[in-house]
């Protein structure tokens, strides 16, 4: 349906979400892979569904690759340690003039996930799976100083050293060796870390202002303006073609993305009366919540981080105290009274219902989840600290952020632990929790952070991987040989699920005795998110958290003024 | 394709025919060097007749098609030619079809433990990854060994060393597709009898290639294709069952086996106990065989390409056939040198018709599936020579490995062998 859409064929969106940071080898699972899934693609990705619940919803499907490596096209060999991939003709980047997406490029996207810039979280992934990633890894770092390295620093790494599980047979065929079995590879290829890059990024220090100003397009929107001013412009990609695109389409002129500060509830009306047609960052309030039982995969949103860096919490006597003090259905309640329409439950275990692995789990139980200061104080007392403690939590300003952290800070307070707020801007505040070295400065004692599952289903890895493992979005700095045995176990046991699962969960549980981390909320967006009625059929994408599928969207039949209004239907 | 009837004199009678008419008999498309019965080969003329004639005269009438579906005959005449009995032998679709219904037939359970190899059909590992998360059986599997210089004892020490207190089956191909071993059957199922183990046999390449006793094997199962070496319609195949017990060939009881698919299995009660003699307690085929109605005509063109074998004579057919092999093996490591070659060429005992080698220059070029698949399409498509590539697991290579693989039968010659190297050989210079 592409009818009269109103004054013009223009998508709107605004909120709180970020636009400082569209570099895809950057993604951290934020807002930002709606919009970097317009101009960027992968390997492999997700054709939207209108229903989401379907499982071509989940299921890759060729996106950059002419197919699916199996062992039917022989892109699959018995051992599942050799993918071939063919790259599909004619996908050209919006360079001048425009030239073919190669494998090289491909490389040099896999490549730049690796240097002393990013840390992207997904990296362990890849790592862990393709051979020779690790060491390219390690000497990349060992060779540029991430203390403010130049492009060309960089670039010269990346160009003079190959990961030797990458063999590029040509412009148009690319094989990954693995280190070991993976059934998920293909997955992770789908990952909008693993776009790949064109030949003028070297040019850049990745996820550079410079960079995010010289973004190439192989989508069907371009980035038009650089994202100054909290406001961002994607327009029409004239290399782009639909008839080699099987994952995007182009239902608009252009796609406009407004940073506001703007509250759940001013979102609704601001989509009700038509100014906005979408939130971004954060749901609108949700009024009419679409099939709450909806069976989908939760996501942990929030979990509260213990920097076992420095500080007590370094010891995990002082962890398993702080965490008891929780009222997590608090937290549950001030979330689901911003009433955006989200599934919400209180989480006891790291891995959401719904992702392998999950298993019920409470090793530190309350009456009601609503904590126990008074075991926190003993604990405490136990571990040496009969007086309390003093601790640094740091947030984003968000009203979410903002909320769990006095809530959890007041919790803590009944058991004798003063908790100083740090409220930092969300671009601050990442950057802050990425950073071990002001971890180790302790800087910060407690933050909040959420993990949605990059890929569904056999996705054992997604959570416990990252933040648990080396590196990844373990922010905390969460160390246990123990753990990583039962990693690298499941990890190996590719080919005997049972064994693998095992490992996970078992991993879990030591992780959980250790209080890594405190798990806060499962949670699960609204689907479709609330949209203004100039736009229909929203399809959201599971593998990008649920969110909406800008790529996909359609404008509405209907004439613009002549559209039920979003409020008359409270 | 201009092979639709068979040239006059194309019954073999009681005549002893030359090779050069034997190779007359067959539909080949002219202009071609088929060297590729590892994937498909040729039907006689006298087959293709016979699945036309027998399609018409079963169809439009009212007579009753489930008797003829059952190929009693057929599948006596067959057992015969393998050693054993119509009650042990089954007419399937296919060596994949006989496989899986003997894989989800096996009484097996979590924590039983199969061995078997990298270098299996797909749908043997698949089947049993199926029965894996069926049933939580483990697999262990075990890469063969590649090369010219391979000896039977260590594919055999191979096995022996995979094997543990669990496991309860040894399931191999008898001539591996990838690089066409000749595993040591018999001395595998020795092996096997030892640790009183299921012997499962993945004998795609076996049947009109082979004069083989399949009973003197020791094997248990043995599934095969009829569409390959025995040149029936596609869509056919054999599988062979022990039903009883012949403590020479092998003492292990009858493993207990359930008969998926099957109209015949009784719908109340217990098949009888299986036989502990010579002498058979049930038609254990019959229960497989009966699966609802049957190409009539499939299993009468089978039934005739066996025939012709056996007129021809089947030891006859082996020695031709592996003498043509060893011609092109030499020929291949004239050309190619040994150390090219994946396929067993030193030992004997290992070496079948199937010989898969390396055609490049450059080590690095063996992971190139784009280079090989290049080399296989312009011999098809410039030079119309049948081969095909294949790719498989080299212990202690990270890589996959890709080669060309050349399979010989009764229908080629020497001519034709030397050219299709000679050209082949030209064009891996070139590509090199």
């Amino acid at each position: 349906v592409t009818g009269d859409p109103g004054p013009d064929r223009v998508l709107r969106l605004s909120g709180p979400g970020q636009l400082g940071q569209l570099d895809a080898a950057a993604s951290t699972g934020t807002s930002a892979d709606q919009l970097t899934r317009l101009f960027t693609r992968q390997l492999f990705g997700y054709r939207a569904q209108r229903d989401p619940r379907s499982w071509q919803a989940i299921a890759p499907v060729p996106d950059l690759a002419a197919e699916i490596p199996s062992i039917y096209n022989a892109g699959v060999g018995a051992s599942y340690t050799s993918y071939v991939v063919h790259l599909r003709p004619e996908v050209r980047w919006d360079t001048t003039p425009p030239r073919p997406v190669t494998t090289h490029d491909v490389v040099r996207g896999l490549k730049r996930l690796c240097g002393p810039v990013l840390a992207p979280p997904v990296l362990p992934y890849f790592t862990s799976t393709i051979r020779g990633m690790a060491e390219f890894h390690e000497g990349y770092l060992a060779a540029v100083s991430p203390d403010g390295p130049i492009a060309e620093e960089l670039a010269h790494y990346q160009n003079s050293h190959e990961i030797s599980g990458l063999l590029v047979l040509d412009d148009e065929t690319i094989v990954f060796e693995l280190l070991r079995p993976a059934l998920d590879l293909v997955a992770m290829l789908a990952l909008p870390g693993a776009s790949p890059a064109p030949a003028e990024y070297d040019a850049f220090v990745p996820g550079s202002p410079e960079l995010n100003a010289n973004l190439r397009s192989t989508g069907p929107y371009r980035p038009i303006r650089h994202p100054r001013d909290g406001w961002l412009r994607l327009e029409r990609n004239p290399v782009w073609r639909q008839d080699g695109d099987p994952v995007r389409d182009r239902h608009f002129d252009a796609i406009e993305v407004t940073v506001a500060d703007l509250t759940p509830e001013e979102l609704a009306r601001r989509i009700g009366s038509g100014e906005i047609d979408l939130a971004w960052g954060t749901p609108a309030l949700e009024t009419h919540p679409h099939d709450p039982d909806l069976d989908l995969a939760m996501a942990l949103d929030p979990y509260l981080v213990f920097n076992t860096r420095s500080g007590a919490l370094a010891r995990a006597e002082v962890r398993r105290a702080v965490g008891y003090a929780i009222d997590k259905t608090a937290i549950a309640d001030l979330h689901a009274g911003l009433g955006t329409g989200a599934t919400i439950r209180v989480a006891s275990s790291i891995i959401p219902p719904g992702n392998e692995a999950h298993q019920d789990l409470d090793p530190y139980p309350t009456p009601g989840d609503h904590g126990d200061p008074g075991m926190c104080r003993a604990l405490l007392a136990e571990a040496g600290y009969p007086d309390g403690l003093n601790l640094t939590a740091i947030h984003p300003d968000t009203e979410p952020g903002r909320s769990t952290a006095r809530s959890y800070a007041a919790d803590l307070a009944k058991a004798g632990v003063s908790v100083r707020l740090v409220e930092l801007a969300p671009a601050a505040y990442f950057d802050l929790l990425r950073d071990p070295a002001r971890a180790e400065a302790g800087e910060w004692d407690l933050a909040t952070a959420a993990w949605a599952p990059g890929w569904l289903p056999g996705n054992g890895r997604v959570f416990l991987q990252p933040m648990l493992g080396v590196a990844g979005a373990n922010y905390g700095g969460y160390r246990s040989p123990e753990v990583d045995a039962l990693i690298e176990q499941a990890l190996d046991s590719a080919e005997h699920p049972a064994t693998a699962i095992a490992a996970w969960r078992k991993a879990e549980r030591v992780a959980m005795s250790d209080a890594a981390i405190v798990p806060l909320l499962f949670r699960r967006p609204a689907v479709p998110p609330a949209h203004s009625s100039r736009v229909c059929d929203v399809p959201v994408v599971p593998a990008l958290g649920c969110s909406a599928d800008l790529a996909t969207v359609r404008l509405s039949s209907l004439p613009h003024r002549q559209a039920t209004n979003w409020s008359d239907r409270r | 394709v201009e092979h639709t009837s068979a040239p006059a004199g194309s019954d073999l009678g009681n005549r002893n025919p030359t090779w050069a008419e034997i190779r007359d008999l067959f539909a080949l498309t002219p202009g071609t060097i088929h060297l590729n019965t590892g994937t498909v080969g040729a039907m006689p003329y006298a087959v293709l007749d016979t699945v036309d004639r027998v399609t018409r005269e079963w169809t439009g009438g009212l007579m009753d098609v489930y008797p003829p579906g059952m190929y009693a005959e057929h599948r006596a005449a067959i057992a015969k030619a393998y050693g054993v009995d119509q009650d042990e032998m089954v007419i399937t679709h296919n060596a994949t079809e006989g496989m899986a219904r003997v894989i989800h037939g096996l009484d097996l359970h979590e924590g039983d433990e199969v061995v078997t190899t990298s270098h299996e059909c797909y749908s043997v590992l698949s089947n049993f990854n199926l029965l894996r998360n069926r049933h939580g059986i483990s697999i262990r599997t075990v890469t063969l060994p590649t090369g010219y210089d391979v000896r039977a004892e260590e594919i055999v020490d191979l096995f022996e060393a995979a094997i543990t207190p669990r496991t309860k089956v040894i399931a191999f191909a008898a001539i591996t597709l990838f690089t066409g071993t000749m595993l040591p059957i018999r001395r595998l199922c020795e092996l096997a009898h030892r640790h009183g183990l299921v012997t499962v046999i993945d004998g795609a390449l076996v049947p009109g290639m082979l004069d083989l006793d399949m009973r003197a094997t020791g094997a248990d199962f043995i599934s095969c294709s009829g569409s390959k070496f025995q040149c029936g319609p596609l869509g056919t195949g054999l599988l062979y069952v022990r039903n009883k017990v012949h403590p020479e060939h092998n003492p292990l009881p009858l493993p207990t086996f359930w008969p998926v698919i099957s109209t015949w299995y009784p719908m109340k009660g217990s098949p009888p106990p299986r036989s502990t003699t010579q002498v058979e307690s049930d038609n254990m085929a019959d229960y497989l065989q009966s699966a609802g109605s049957a190409s009539i005509a499939r299993g009468a063109a089978l039934a005739k390409a066996a025939e012709m074998w056996d007129d021809i004579g089947r030891a006859r057919i082996e020695h031709r056939i592996m003498e043509l092999a060893e011609h092109a093996r030499g020929r291949l490591a004239e050309r190619f040198g040994t150390t090219a070659m994946y396929s067993p060429g030193a030992d004997p005992r290992l070496r079948s018709p199937l010989i898969a080698f390396h055609p490049f220059r450059r080590e690095e070029d063996a992971w190139n599936v784009k280079k090989i698949h290049t080399f296989v399409s312009r011999l098809e498509a410039e030079h119309r020579i049948w081969v095909r590539w294949t790719e498989f697991d080299v212990a202690g290579s990270p890589h996959q490995h890709y080669a060309a693989r050349m399979t010989t039968h009764i229908f080629n010659n020497h001519e034709e062998i030397d050219h299709a190297i000679g050209i082949m050989a030209g064009l891996a210079e070139e590509m090199s």
